[in-house]
């Protein structure tokens, strides 16, 4: 009972449904979301939808006239048999992606300022979850980066990603703010979400250690509107999220412009790694509706980059 | 208590803390106020920047005082100030002695008395001190000096009141002088009236030696400007009166009011005076008119409230008493003729007459006099008795007038009561046989009390007595005729004077008493008199009147106000008046003895004041405090909080967060604003909507359900019984017929619209009144639009009816009033195959709470064309007019729980159920028409197509 009458929240189990529940409401706007596939080799996995193309798979995709190398076991008899010509039956190509998602655990993700309704780790979860959403609907195989259970299409995914992403700031190992040192295969897609502050060189560092194979990335920053603004004034003292570090600032306000400008090179910074991956980089901010990065998202991983989309990644 | 200038600490202790004040400077120098804390992801972007920004280690300079004086308020507060300490009593142990003045000149400012008692008893309360109260005014029964319990000290003070006496000082320092004796130490307070009135600084001496010179002596004096006013002895001089205003010492300029009074209170005049500052001694002067003047009883200082300011006028200042006497026996039959009668006319405007009346013999001479008489006026007397004659003598050597006229018995030979020597006889002057003119006045002379009195030529004189020629004759001539014989001469005689008219007082000899001049004449002349003089023998055979005490009649108390005598007040005997002074025995105020009053005047006893003098030794003097003792610490800890606020919102701007709250405020004050701004109007928009819609309301609520309508009475029985008849009858159609009707309405003939309503009961009372005219146009438009009225006379069981004429019911009279104006069709007692009896159940009679009452409706129609050429029977063939006498809405009336409010007669559920019918039926037919008519004719037309 106590389970179910836990209303703070603090339960992981209870939190992940939560968590879940808002993806769910915030995918349930997009159509499922077929990620984009041209680099993916037919030989990847079977999927179980189409790819409106012809290829390996169960349904049934078009007749063709045969042409000299197709495999004679690929003539459909019965059609030929009914002309002159001979047919092959094609099947639609049928082929699955995996996407690989990651939510920074890290405590720094748990800021909330008075500018926003919700910390940068539940957007992040909310987000990932969504797009998790969308993909299974879509027959796409989800996972979670670094969670080392296999990628799966199935409902329970999803449940086992949310389960994962809340209960994940427990482990101590885990709460590092850099996606872990995981390698992925070729042609994987992965997706992650942080806030990305730690210095761009490291950032670069692993990021090149798991895309050096051919990896498709997309990096979230979410960011609360505080940090990218400073919206203080007056006599501050700012501390580190987990560390002891202080600052007592007597006018907070006058460190507004030089701090903006920081921000600004850090993200410039961040956009040339990405560029140099050739990865991209969305930039969400707490206070905004989660419905525009996801569409910023939709495009991206389904390759229809809208008008939208493309404001919404430049921030 | 600690006193620093108006202000008093009551809990000194608290001051201490003031010294920790720099201590806490100190701290909250080096105590900053707390940054606000923020937890910041992204704090590695600031670190290089944070070094260019100073931290502060200190609180600003202001902010520390602004907290430093926040302390010191504090501190002051717990120190319990006030503003205008009171410190009557300085110890705090011993025996407290008080003395009060409570003569008369403490009543001007009682109060203050009294609160500054109070606040000594809330003093001492609490302690174990004994206290004696004693009072310096003469009291029958003096306070005890025996100190007692400092709780019954709440109950003297409030058994005091000042007393309308001169405090006797040095006869409470006697009654004080054994008191004690045995204590080592005294503490007394002297709660002074500050006059003295002989022996002040003895009596401050004896307080000195008490308890064996250990006293410690507080003397309260009020304020020079609160010292008492006290009247002095007025003077009547040339038509007006004087009044002396006194003070005890010159101090500021007062300005005051003087004012008298009747006898009942009424104010007769009001004259201001001022005492110029430094002076002593004012003059007020009250101008009246004799008449007035004579009427006032009291003078009093407007506002001074202290029987010193009270001075009560007796007969010596009242309205002069001129006694008539007469000679002649002839007044009765021949008034005309007699000097009575025109002496009478001419004192009567100004003066009180007392009349001799010869079968009376206590009305005689000797009791007028005694009783006292300021003129006494003699009409043509030859010579009065002997007894008499010394009775008159002596009143007028002590101040009485005489005025003696002259005649034909004075002519005849006169006593010596005359102011100078007559001839016998008189002369005549133009008789039959005298070449002699009758003679006019001549002016009078200067020195002549009649001087400057207008003569009229008009005056003549024919005869008159004639004085000796002597050589006091020219100066005892008051006035003469033109010839220059004497007409009116006057002598003193002791204190008194003696006025001869050489004239009778009857138009006789002259006609002078016929003339204005004759009256003003006796009006100088009774001015002339010094109040009332009584006769100053007593003689022995003098009636009990004579030696009887004076009684008071009404005394004054302490605040100068007139009331009945206390019991202590005893008589005064009649020798010792005169040199009475006011005390508990004989308290100021109004005594009587027989029909003469003399008051007792405190003022008379007081003709100077004099100031307390500075007492000597170890005296210390004060005045009584006037405001009152405020505590300043809820000033203090109110500005104290509004510190706290300003420290507040200073933290608040160095942390950064004032501006952001700022325009957070101006955003919510803005929208409150915009709020309170907006919404008078909308709700004036409402507001007008309603009125106009008031009328319309009444016509959608009529007209968007079917509802039945009933007509207001006036009659609340009646006009409750169709109400609840009609709910009744709606609740049978709505449970009986496709009708569901809603509530019904009551309506008000004269200002309601009809049009709405298929059927309008109108239950009739006697005293029903006709429609006006507007009102009975509506009703016929209605009636002839399609409209139906049920008129229900509600008398069948009062008498039958006889809609014919004849004997009829008040209430079928009603009905005739009406219907007088309306074009109402002829009528007829429902027939058995009336639509009425089939519109929804079949029924041969129609009773409602009576039965047997018949139900009429208009006449069939015999000739239908005619009669819708005539426009009285509406177009549906149903009757407008149905007119019933059994009282149908008591059958129906339910009350709310749907039970019947009247019972039926002769009775039973079938009546009842038979009245529902007919209401049903009358309903239907009224809205369905002919169309049951219709049905009737069904199988004849079934039988006509079916053919």
């Amino acid at each position: 009972m106590a389970f179910w009458t836990s209303s703070d929240g603090s339960d992981p189990r209870e939190q992940a449904l939560r968590h879940r529940d808002s993806a769910e409401r915030l995918a349930s706007a997009f159509p499922p979301l077929l990620v984009e596939a041209e680099r993916v080799a037919q030989n990847i996995s079977q999927g179980l939808h189409g790819r409106r193309r012809a290829g390996s798979g169960e349904a049934f995709w078009q007749f063709r006239r045969y042409r000299p190398g197709d495999m004679a076991s690929t003539i459909d008899w019965r059609k030929s048999a009914r002309s002159d010509r001979l047919y092959i039956r094609e099947n639609e190509w049928e082929a699955a992606n995996t996407l690989w998602l990651w939510a920074n655990p890290s405590q720094s993700m748990n800021f909330q300022s008075h500018l926003s309704n919700t910390t940068k780790h539940d957007r992040a979860i909310v987000l990932a979850l969504a797009l998790g959403s969308l993909l299974v609907r879509a027959g796409e195989r989800i996972g979670a980066f670094g969670s080392g259970f296999p990628a799966s299409s199935y409902r329970t995914a999803l449940r086992r990603l949310a389960a994962h992403f809340t209960e994940a700031p427990d482990g101590a190992e885990e709460t590092a703010s850099m996606p872990p040192k995981v390698t992925l295969r070729r042609f994987s897609n992965i997706v992650l979400f942080s806030d990305f502050l730690d210095p761009v060189e490291e950032i670069g560092e692993r990021l090149a250690a798991i895309g050096s194979h051919d990896v498709r990335g997309h990096l979230v920053q979410v960011m609360d509107p505080a940090e990218e603004t400073l919206p203080y004034t007056g006599r501050k003292e700012f501390q580190e999220m987990t560390g002891n570090l202080k600052l007592t600032i007597g006018r907070a306000e006058n460190l507004r412009g030089d701090y903006q400008t920081r921000v600004a090179a850090h993200r410039a910074e961040l956009r040339e790694l990405v560029r140099r991956l050739g990865w991209t980089l969305t930039v969400h901010h707490t206070d905004h509706s989660p419905q525009t990065a996801l569409l910023a998202l939709y495009g991206l991983l389904s390759g229809h980059m809208t008008h939208a989309a493309e404001r919404a990644i430049n921030g | 208590m600690v006193t620093v200038g108006s202000i008093a600490f009551l809990t000194p202790y608290a001051l201490v803390a003031l010294l920790a004040v720099p201590v806490i400077w100190w701290l909250l120098r080096f105590t900053p106020p707390r940054p606000e804390h923020i937890r910041f992801p992204p704090i590695r972007f600031l670190l290089g920047l944070v070094s260019r920004e100073e931290t502060p280690h200190k609180s600003p300079w202001w902010l520390t005082a602004l907290r430093t004086l926040l302390a010191i308020m504090v501190i002051l507060a717990a120190a319990n100030p006030v503003l205008n300490p009171h410190e009557a009593v300085t110890r705090t142990s011993g025996p407290l002695l008080i003395v009060v003045d409570d003569g008369w000149a403490a009543a001007e400012d009682w109060n203050t008395r009294v609160a500054t008692l109070r606040r000594i008893a809330s003093e001492t309360e609490r302690t174990s001190r004994s206290i004696a109260l004693v009072t310096t005014a003469p009291r029958q029964t003096p306070l005890s000096p025996v100190p007692g319990p400092a709780s019954g000290f709440r109950d003297q003070i409030d058994a005091l009141e000042p007393q309308p006496f001169n405090p006797d000082r040095p006869a409470l320092a006697t009654r004080l002088s054994g008191a004690f004796a045995e204590a080592t130490g005294l503490e007394v307070v002297w709660l002074s009236d500050g006059l003295d009135y002989g022996g002040a600084t003895g009596f401050s001496d004896a307080l000195g030696k008490l308890a064996g010179g250990n006293t410690q002596i507080t003397v309260l004096t009020p304020e020079p400007a609160k010292t008492a006013l006290a009247i002095g002895t007025p003077k009547v001089s040339d038509g007006g009166i004087e009044v002396t205003v006194k003070r005890a010492t010159g101090g500021d300029a007062v300005e005051g009011r003087m004012r008298a009074l009747a006898l009942n209170g009424r104010s007769l005049g009001e004259s201001a005076f001022t005492l110029a500052a430094g002076d002593v001694e004012a003059q007020a002067r009250l101008e009246l008119p004799v008449a007035l003047r004579n009427q006032v009883a009291r003078l009093e200082i407007v506002n001074a409230r202290t029987a010193g300011a009270v001075f009560m006028l007796d007969d010596r200042w009242r309205r002069k008493t001129v006694g008539i006497v007469s000679g002649e026996a002839q007044e009765v039959s021949q008034p005309l003729l007699s000097p009575l009668y025109y002496l009478r006319r001419a004192v009567e405007p100004f003066a009180d007459i007392r009349l001799t009346v010869p079968s009376d013999p206590d009305s005689g001479l000797e009791s007028m006099l005694t009783q006292g008489l300021s003129v006494l006026a003699m009409a043509d007397i030859g010579t009065i008795l002997a007894g008499e004659k010394e009775l008159i003598e002596e009143w007028v050597a002590n101040g009485g007038i005489l005025v003696r006229f002259a005649g034909p018995r004075l002519a005849g030979g006169s006593d010596d009561l005359v102011p100078v020597k007559l001839r016998r006889g008189g002369r005549a002057l133009g008789g039959a046989l005298s070449w002699t003119q009758p003679q006019p006045l001549a002016p009078f002379e200067s020195d002549s009390p009649f001087f400057g009195l207008e003569i009229s030529k008009d005056i003549s004189i024919k005869r008159q007595v004639l004085a000796q020629p002597s050589a006091e004759l020219a100066e005892r001539t008051w006035a003469r005729l033109a010839d220059g014989t004497p007409l009116v001469t006057g002598a003193k005689s002791g204190n008194g004077l003696i006025v001869l008219f050489h004239v009778p007082a009857n138009p006789e000899w002259s006609n002078l008493p016929l003339s204005g001049l004759f009256v003003e004449m006796m009006q100088r002349i009774v001015d002339l008199a010094q109040g009332v003089t009584q006769g100053g023998t007593i003689l022995p055979s003098a009636s009990a009147a004579s030696t009887a005490a004076y009684t008071p009649l009404r005394t004054l108390d302490g605040f100068g106000v007139l009331v009945d005598p206390p019991p202590a007040a005893s008589p005064v005997p009649a020798a010792e008046i005169a040199d009475a002074i006011p005390l508990p025995e004989h308290p100021p105020g109004l005594y009587r003895r027989g029909g003469h009053s003399y008051a007792l005047n405190l003022a008379a006893s007081n003709d100077t004041l004099t100031p307390l003098p500075a007492l000597p030794g170890a005296v210390t003097a004060g005045t009584y405090q006037t405001k009152p003792q405020e505590p300043v610490r809820g000033i203090l800890l109110v500005i104290g909080i509004i510190l706290l606020l300003v420290d507040g919102l200073a933290v608040l701007s160095l942390s950064g967060r004032l501006g952001l709250s700022w325009s957070r405020t101006a955003t919510a004050g803005a929208v409150m604003f915009l709020a309170i701004a907006l919404c008078p109007p909308q709700v004036f928009a409402q507001d007008v909507e309603t009125t106009v819609s008031a009328e319309d309301q009444y016509a959608m609520r009529a007209s968007l359900d079917t509802r039945l309508g009933y007509v207001i009475t006036g009659n609340a029985t009646v006009d409750n019984t169709s109400q609840a008849g009609l709910t009744g009858l709606s609740s049978m159609l709505h449970d009986r017929t496709a009708l569901e009707p809603a509530a019904p309405i009551g309506i008000n003939i004269e200002r309601d619209d009809i049009v709405f309503f298929p059927l309008i009961y109108w239950p009739l009372t006697p005293d029903a009144k006709a429609p006006t005219d507007e009102a009975a146009a509506k009703i016929d438009a209605y009636l002839k639009n399609g409209g139906t009225i049920f008129f229900d006379t509600r008398d069948h069981q009062i008498s039958v009816p006889n809609l014919s004429g004849g004997d009829i019911s008040d209430t079928q009279k009603a009905l005739r009033r009406l219907l007088f104006n309306l074009d109402v069709p002829s009528l007829e007692v429902v027939p058995a195959d009336h639509v009425l009896t089939k519109a929804f159940y079949l029924l041969q009679t129609f009773p409602g709470r009576w039965a047997g009452g018949r139900l009429w409706v208009e006449a069939s129609q015999t000739e239908e064309t005619e009669q819708r050429r005539r426009g009285s029977s509406n177009f549906d063939g149903v009757s407008s007019i149905i007119i019933g006498s059994n009282d149908y809405a008591a059958a129906w009336a339910v009350d709310l729980q749907g039970k019947s409010l009247y019972p039926v007669v002769p009775g039973g559920q079938r009546q009842r159920e038979l009245a529902y019918r007919s209401g049903i039926n009358i309903v239907m037919y009224a809205l369905t028409g002919n169309y049951k008519a219709d049905q009737v004719h069904v199988p004849a037309l079934l039988e006509r197509l079916g053919q």
